[in-house]
């Protein structure tokens, strides 16, 4: 670290709060990894508290990590073909190119590369197109026609979510959620490496829709190439965009971290209400858009739209890759119409990210909507779909996926926060806890968590239960 | 006013009041441990959750406000859900009582008949040590509810405590882990005072029994260190007859329960062996005698006409002490110019 460089580019950083997470990764990526010392000389440039950045930046898994330390995909595709963590390396949740695994990120690159197996919209020629012009209210009555729901994983109807903010007075805003953490889920990734102009597309409907010009992406960090393809897409349309570039947390994909973190804090959940709709970034109505749900949009308005989606496909696979297939595609059809087949047999299926739980071979021909998986404990979520061989132990997928949650919950609430540990013991095989605790202790992560991440964490677990009882023990 | 109906029965509450708040008032008791009115709500330890009718879950008390129509269940699953999550913060409560405070935690673990199932394998936190010799701090009496972090954010606006890291390396810590002194922190003892569990206390109570709160009787005075007036109790050891700690309750005016350092520490002065606790006047033997407050006063009267008499009123100057009151400074002034005639009367607040 040159400490002649610190007053230098410490003065030049803006001083507003919500410029923190950013002056954070400047000084990382300029300076060096944040210690003690810079965040004080940051807090004391940005009139902050010693405390209130020493909170920020224990937060992310990457500021106090130096640039070059390699960063190594644990994630449970990665685990599943062999990643193992070397001394010096990070160790860090699913990376989001889980169709090149197993993943290493060296700097801002993935090793070996980025190769794209793809279909439909995505392969199209992404050039700009004079944005349709269409009312707030012609918009509303496409979106609800179209059946959309978000893209995201929490699949609610997207006419809903947009309609709440156009009640609202304004100013409003528009924030792109790129944070794709979801394991096995790189969609998104996919649409803005791919097609950025029509993301963008779909941002300047949503600007217009909330008649404002203020939008902001707040994107992975590991993302770098969407970034740049966003950033130039976004120059050759004249259209100011914010990038924001998150740090390492998966919860900041939920949408009130996200604001939080945008905000310069912790990135961990509001308590609702009020909505982001009613009261978002910095109290203003918000609509936060997952990509993938803009780029739909987008076609929407265009005509282009079937009902289909974008499935991340993983895993045991002859060409991992990211495909556009019907909302009811099967297992089977993915894997073998899309996906050039199996290459192992098949021991488990994740249909929707760590989030979406755990389906048995037995499944392969169910068609993957969020009522018929409802019937095997599961759902599409944020349709990362991931193929697991039969050599990859179940137990091991849990155990993985549960670590994965409680290293990533932002220790607000308790359920979340001890729950979630308890059970990443639990399959790992260090503790042991009774039917009746598990019960209770699922019940209360379900029932009583802030967030989606609590919410959720129970589906991997139950239908790991139902379908695998003689091989999860607890 | 609004009606909500609780348990069945129909109540009436202030529209808008957070819902712990407006049960309370209707003497329905839902246990909280993150909640502190003085505190934005936070909604982080979930034991006091209800079941609001047409919610997808169940909701806060503490951070939900009342309207109108409101039908809440407190029981049921709901306090299978608040015994469930007592139980979860049990699993990593390794240290109940590093101090001998008042432990919320496992008091409502008590009351709801609730036990750990099993410890967490990874419950034992990084320890914390400080030279300062006032708080204390043991890490693994912590459930973080963040109600320190959030004191020292929202009422003392200064920087000493953060919630810092995640998932299971989380702890709450004085600022990049280090000595409080070397913080923002002022050492008022709020973040000890907030605590639920007793994880930050006096340090001169290290090891204080966890039933300490039984042998102290609560003597509610004025602090006498400055014109505020914030009232106080002193806890005092009825055994020992000392005074052990001073703490304050919310309910108290004008300080609502926060102190400062030496409102909350400094009162070993009480028990000095030095301390003058009579009247004393130099006698002719060139010592000091005890003697009563009227014979005292009587012969400072004397001297201070003396000197009046001697070389003018002008020669004479009062300083009045800063842990005076302003009645007692009025009364000071009054003393200066009406009775010695002397235009020269300060305070050392002033100074």
């Amino acid at each position: 670290m040159d400490v002649l460089q610190v007053p230098s580019l410490v003065a030049g950083l803006p001083k507003e709060r919500v410029h923190l997470l950013d002056n954070l990764g400047r000084i990382r990526r300029e300076i060096g990894p944040l210690t003690p010392e810079l965040a004080d000389a940051l807090a004391d440039a940005m009139n902050l508290r010693h405390g209130d950045v020493h909170e920020v930046v224990s937060f992310y898994s990457y500021l106090r990590v130096p640039l070059e330390t390699p960063r190594v995909c644990t994630g449970p595709i990665c685990d599943c073909s062999g990643a193992r963590v070397r001394a010096g390396e990070l160790e860090v949740a699913c990376l989001g190119h889980c169709d090149h695994a197993p993943v290493r990120l060296e700097g801002e690159a993935i090793a070996g590369g980025i190769t794209h197996s793809t279909n439909g919209f995505l392969v199209e020629p992404d050039v700009v197109r004079p944005v349709p012009d269409v009312s707030p209210a012609q918009l509303t009555e496409l979106l609800r026609a179209s059946g959309l729901t978000g893209m995201g994983g929490a699949g609610f109807p997207a006419w809903r979510k947009w309609e709440a903010v156009l009640a609202e007075p304004a100013p409003r805003v528009v924030i792109v959620n790129a944070d794709e953490g979801e394991p096995g889920t790189f969609k998104d990734r996919y649409l803005m490496e791919l097609r950025p102009h029509l993301v963008l597309e779909g941002v300047e409907l949503a600007l217009r829709f909330c008649a404002t010009e203020e939008a902001y992406v707040y994107l992975r960090e590991e993302y770098a190439t969407s970034r740049a393809r966003l950033q130039a897409a976004a120059d050759e349309r004249g259209l100011e965009l914010e990038i924001v570039i998150g740090a390492g947390s998966y919860v900041c994909g939920e949408e009130t971290a996200m604001l939080e973190s945008m905000e310069g804090r912790r990135g961990m959940p509001r308590l609702r209400p009020p909505y982001p709709a009613q009261a978002g970034y910095l109290g203003r109505p918000t609509l936060i858009s997952n990509v993938e749900t803009l780029a739909q949009v987008a076609r929407i308005v265009r005509g282009e739209w079937t009902p289909a989606r974008l499935w991340s496909v993983s895993g045991a696979v002859a060409h991992p890759g990211c495909y556009e297939a019907p909302l009811d595609v099967t297992a089977r059809e993915l894997i073998d119409g899309y996906a050039g087949g199996s290459t192992e047999e098949i021991g488990a299926i994740v249909p929707g990210g760590a989030a979406g739980g755990i389906l048995p071979p037995a499944a392969v021909d169910v068609p993957l909507t969020r009522e018929a998986l409802a019937q095997w404990g599961c759902g599409p979520g944020s349709a990362g779909f991931q193929v697991f061989p039969a050599s990859y132990p179940v137990e091991r997928l849990l155990a993985e996926t549960m670590r994965f949650f409680a290293e990533e919950s932002c220790q607000k609430c308790t359920p979340c926060r001890i729950g979630n540990r308890a059970l990443q013991h639990v399959f790992e095989g260090t503790l042991s806890m009774t039917q009746e605790t598990m019960d209770k202790w699922l019940e209360a992560l379900e029932q009583t968590s802030i967030c989606g991440l609590g919410q959720a964490s129970p589906i991997p677990v139950r239908s790991a239960l139902r379908h695998w009882p003689a091989e999860v023990a607890h | 006013m609004v009606e909500l109906t609780v348990d069945g029965r129909i109540i009436q509450a202030n529209e808008g009041e957070l819902l712990v708040h407006a049960l309370a008032r209707n003497d329905i008791f839902v246990p909280t441990l993150c909640h502190d009115a003085k505190l934005d709500p936070y909604g982080g330890c979930r034991v006091c959750v209800v079941e609001l009718k047409g919610a997808p879950r169940p909701v806060p008390a503490c951070a939900t406000r009342a309207a109108a129509g409101m039908a809440v269940s407190t029981n049921g699953r709901a306090e299978r859900l608040r015994r469930t999550l007592t139980e979860m913060l049990l699993t990593e409560h390794l240290n109940p009582s590093p101090g001998g405070r008042p432990n919320e935690l496992t008091g409502l673990a008590e009351e709801l008949g609730a036990e750990a199932p099993f410890a967490l394998p990874d419950a034992k936190r990084k320890p914390y040590d400080d030279r300062n010799r006032l708080l204390g701090y043991e890490p693994d009496a912590c459930i973080l509810c963040n109600r320190c972090v959030r004191y020292t954010q929202e009422v003392m606006q200064c920087s000493a405590l953060s919630l810092e890291g995640r998932g299971a390396e989380a702890r709450i810590v004085p600022t990049w882990d280090r000595s409080w002194l070397d913080t923002e922190c002022e050492l008022c003892g709020g973040c000890l005072s907030v605590c639920p569990t007793g994880a930050i206390y006096e340090k001169f109570e290290e090891g204080a029994p966890a039933g300490r709160e039984a042998q102290l009787d609560k003597v509610k005075t004025t602090c006498t260190f400055c014109g505020v007036g914030c009232q106080v109790d002193l806890n005092v050891d009825r055994h020992a007859n000392r005074i052990v700690k001073v703490t304050s309750d919310p309910r108290y005016l004008p300080n609502e329960g926060d102190l400062c350092v030496k409102g909350r520490f400094a009162f070993n002065f009480v028990h000095h062996p030095d301390r003058l606790t009579e009247p004393l006047v130099r006698g002719e033997d060139g010592e000091l005698h005890e003697t009563s407050w009227e014979h005292a006063l009587g012969v400072a009267a004397e001297g201070l006409k003396g000197v009046r008499d001697r070389h003018g009123p002008q020669t004479i100057g009062l300083l009045a002490s800063a842990r005076l009151t302003m009645e007692e400074n009025f009364l000071t002034q009054k003393l200066a110019r009406a009775v010695l005639g002397t235009n020269s009367v300060h305070s050392c607040e002033a100074t």
